[in-house]
């Protein structure tokens, strides 16, 4: 018989570490899917969702209740990703995207060191390859908005958290939630027009929208 | 371009939390605004996209490592949280145990401090409880009976005196003890004990016993400045000014309260003497108490942690040959292996004053002998007794007196203490004075804290003072005399 989540949070307040496992591992696949896309990669998801856990049992005494579990670890996992995009940001690796010749050197191919690292993280096969790609390309897309309009869009639309929730986690007011969600889909669809091929026509006029939303 | 339209109610639309009117008024916007409606569907889209992303599975080694912290925890059976809660309160209650050890060493300091400054004579009394509580011959009487405490004896006398003649009872602490150094002077423990003993030396002076027997320049004086301080706290109650100055005759009075036990000294002045003399039986032998606790025996550290005793006892014989009572005391001092300090002979000034004008012209003076004796406690009682038995004397063991001003006597026990030999001590006393108490005097040692000589002696002997006093009319002389004495004269007064 599945206990709820309330009766085995009452467990672990009691110091029951078996029930603070078994809350982790409900949690776990969410904490996951937070910090894959935050960060974009399995590995550096995997290992934060390590530490979001870690930390959780850590701390699991400076959860007072006020707020659900799930939104508590999800703002270790967001925290700890957070942190983890800005040290990438300053290890200042070589990007991605750029394109690179034979020695290491941007050349005038086109060619960049994504398209020549074989994707693993690609979605199940037995999707659509119309609709993997699709995937693939708001994945691209999400990945390379700001990581705080990434936030809130993964706050909102993949963990589904209200305005108070994603307010909480991230630690701002409920207006600027709301705000920077607005600029985040817009972001997102800029981004999605830069993936996707010109539709003659059809996109244009969104495709300028959002380059004049963004300023 | 975006800007002209509202950004929250575009979200609104997006995200679905626009009421039905509001929705109904943007789906006209949207009509008539294709550019709009074009990146709102496309603002849907995205939303749903990201809305149905797959959820991706987290590898298994997040959950081992997350289990093996788990197992960790449980198998060291602490929580996890549970560390800084227990440290806090440990914390927290080392603190409050430092900050009650604190609040209690400031508090005992405190009441030393306070008990020390405004109760001087703590610190001896609790020396002298320490080292004398019910001990020692000199607290109790010893002779001619049980050993009697000396509250019940002060209480029989008041009871053999009757309401009119009863000496005051003694206080029920040692008042006058309390505040004697090592060195024997008195640490004045403020105006309230100085109030007390003023007013002992009152009820003593109302004494009618007090007032009569023989008569000491002292002992007057203290009768006048008792007289003087009851009419001055009479005038006190009636909130009139006291006299401003006492008279003259005072000035001994205020040298100190021995003058107190100078009434003692008289054997009529004593209420077992009357009874002595009656039954011609050796007289009582005073308790430190019947002179209320002039000197009880002090003992304390001096300032080089000698340990100083002082006799606390004064024997006075009352006999027809003074120059016979000390043979006696000599022989018997010579049998018992005491040592004779002092033996000199002088007059009795308080007799002086009472000779007539014939008497002084003749000097037929009477004679008084000092005599200082070193023996142990125990000794004191067997001289008191042997002397009693020979029937001619009368025989008085109380408190010395303190002396007026005696310096001269304190440096000739000082030569004696010091290794001088006693013909030396002698001759240096030859020509002293007569005070009247000096031997006490020399006993408390007043004279600088310089070697006295107490630290002479070891704490089982005593110095023993023996004042030898002729019997002043052949009525008071209670006793036959003995026929190796030499008959009393009439004329010696």
């Amino acid at each position: 018989m599945a206990r709820s989540e309330s009766e085995i949070l009452a467990d672990v307040r009691r110091g029951d570490m078996a029930a603070l496992g078994e809350l982790l591992e409900i949690h776990q696949t969410r904490v996951f899917n937070c910090c894959f896309r935050m960060v974009g990669n399995r590995d550096d998801a995997s290992e934060l969702t390590q530490d979001a856990m870690l930390k959780a049992i850590e701390h699991i005494h400076g959860f007072n209740g006020q707020s659900r579990f799930s939104t508590w670890i999800t703002r270790i996992a967001m925290n700890l990703s957070i942190s983890h995009l800005r040290k990438r940001k300053l290890r200042k690796a070589a990007s991605l995207d750029a394109t690179y010749g034979g020695n290491g050197t941007p050349d005038d191919q086109g060619t960049s060191l994504r398209q020549k690292i074989p994707d693993t993280r690609e979605p199940a096969a037995d999707w659509s390859v119309q609709q993997k790609e699709l995937m693939a390309h708001l994945h691209t897309a999400l990945s390379r908005v700001e990581d705080d309009f990434r936030a809130v869009l993964v706050l909102r639309d993949i963990e589904e958290m209200d305005y108070d929730q994603i307010a909480d986690v991230l630690a701002i007011p409920s207006g600027t939630v709301k705000s920077r969600l607005f600029r985040a889909r817009l972001a997102l669809r800029h981004e999605m027009l830069a993936l996707s091929p010109p539709q003659r026509g059809k996109d244009a006029t969104t495709n300028t929208d959002t380059q004049t939303s963004q300023r | 371009m975006i800007d002209r339209y509202d950004e929250e109610e575009v979200l609104g639309f997006i995200e679905g939390e626009l009421t039905h009117e509001q929705k109904v008024e943007f789906e006209k916007k949207l009509v008539d605004d294709p550019r709009l409606r074009n990146l709102v569907a496309h603002l849907v889209l995205d939303r749903h996209r990201l809305r149905h992303l797959p959820d991706e599975q987290a590898p298994p080694v997040v959950m081992d490592a997350v289990n093996q912290a788990v197992e960790r925890h449980m198998l060291l059976g602490s929580t996890p949280g549970e560390p800084p809660a227990a440290q806090a309160i440990r914390l927290r209650f080392t603190r409050w145990a430092a900050y009650g050890g604190i609040a209690a060493m400031i508090a005992v300091v405190a009441t030393i401090v306070f008990q020390t400054l405004y109760n001087p004579g703590v610190m001896n009394l609790a020396i002298r409880t320490h080292k004398f509580t019910g001990a020692g011959p000199e607290s109790q009487t010893t002779v001619g009976g049980a050993q009697t405490p000396p509250l019940a004896l002060a209480e029989k006398k008041a009871a053999e005196g009757g309401a009119s003649g009863a000496l005051p009872p003694p206080l029920p602490t040692i008042p006058e003890s309390i505040g004697q150094t090592a060195a024997g002077e008195t640490l004045h423990a403020g105006p309230s004990r100085l109030d007390e003993s003023r007013r002992r030396s009152e009820e003593i002076a109302g004494h009618p016993s007090a007032a009569a027997g023989a008569a000491k320049p002292a002992e007057s004086a203290l009768a006048m400045k008792t007289e003087a301080d009851s009419a001055n706290d009479q005038k006190q109650r009636n909130n009139e000014k006291p006299d401003a100055a006492p008279p003259e005759s005072l000035a001994k009075a205020e040298q100190g309260e021995e003058t107190r036990a100078l009434k003692l000294l008289d054997p009529k002045n004593t209420p077992a003497a009357p009874a002595a003399a009656a039954t011609n039986t050796p007289a009582a032998i005073e308790a430190p108490d019947a002179a209320p606790k002039t000197k009880t025996a002090a003992i304390a550290q001096d300032h080089e942690g000698n340990e100083t005793r002082q006799s606390d006892l004064q024997l006075v014989i009352v006999s027809a040959s003074p120059a016979a009572a000390a043979d006696q005391v000599r022989d018997w001092a010579k049998q018992n292996q005491a040592e004779v300090l002092t033996d000199r002979s002088d007059a009795d000034t308080a007799a002086v004053e009472k000779q007539t004008p014939e008497q002084h012209a003749d000097k037929q003076l009477p004679e008084q002998r000092r005599m200082v004796l070193i023996l142990s406690r125990g000794q004191v009682v067997q001289l008191a007794d042997a002397l009693t038995r020979k029937q001619t004397n009368q025989i008085t063991l109380m408190a010395p007196t303190r002396p007026p001003a005696a310096a001269a006597p304190t440096d000739e026990l000082r030569d004696k203490s010091t290794g001088d030999n006693a013909s030396g001590a002698k001759s240096a006393g030859a020509d002293l004075p007569p005070p009247a108490s000096q031997p006490a005097d020399a006993l408390a040692g007043r004279t600088g804290g310089e070697t006295r000589i107490d630290r002479y002696l070891d704490s089982d002997r005593v110095v023993l003072p023996i004042l030898i006093r002729a019997a002043q009319d052949t009525a008071n002389a209670t006793t036959p005399q003995d026929e190796s004495t030499p008959t009393a004269e009439p004329g010696k007064k």
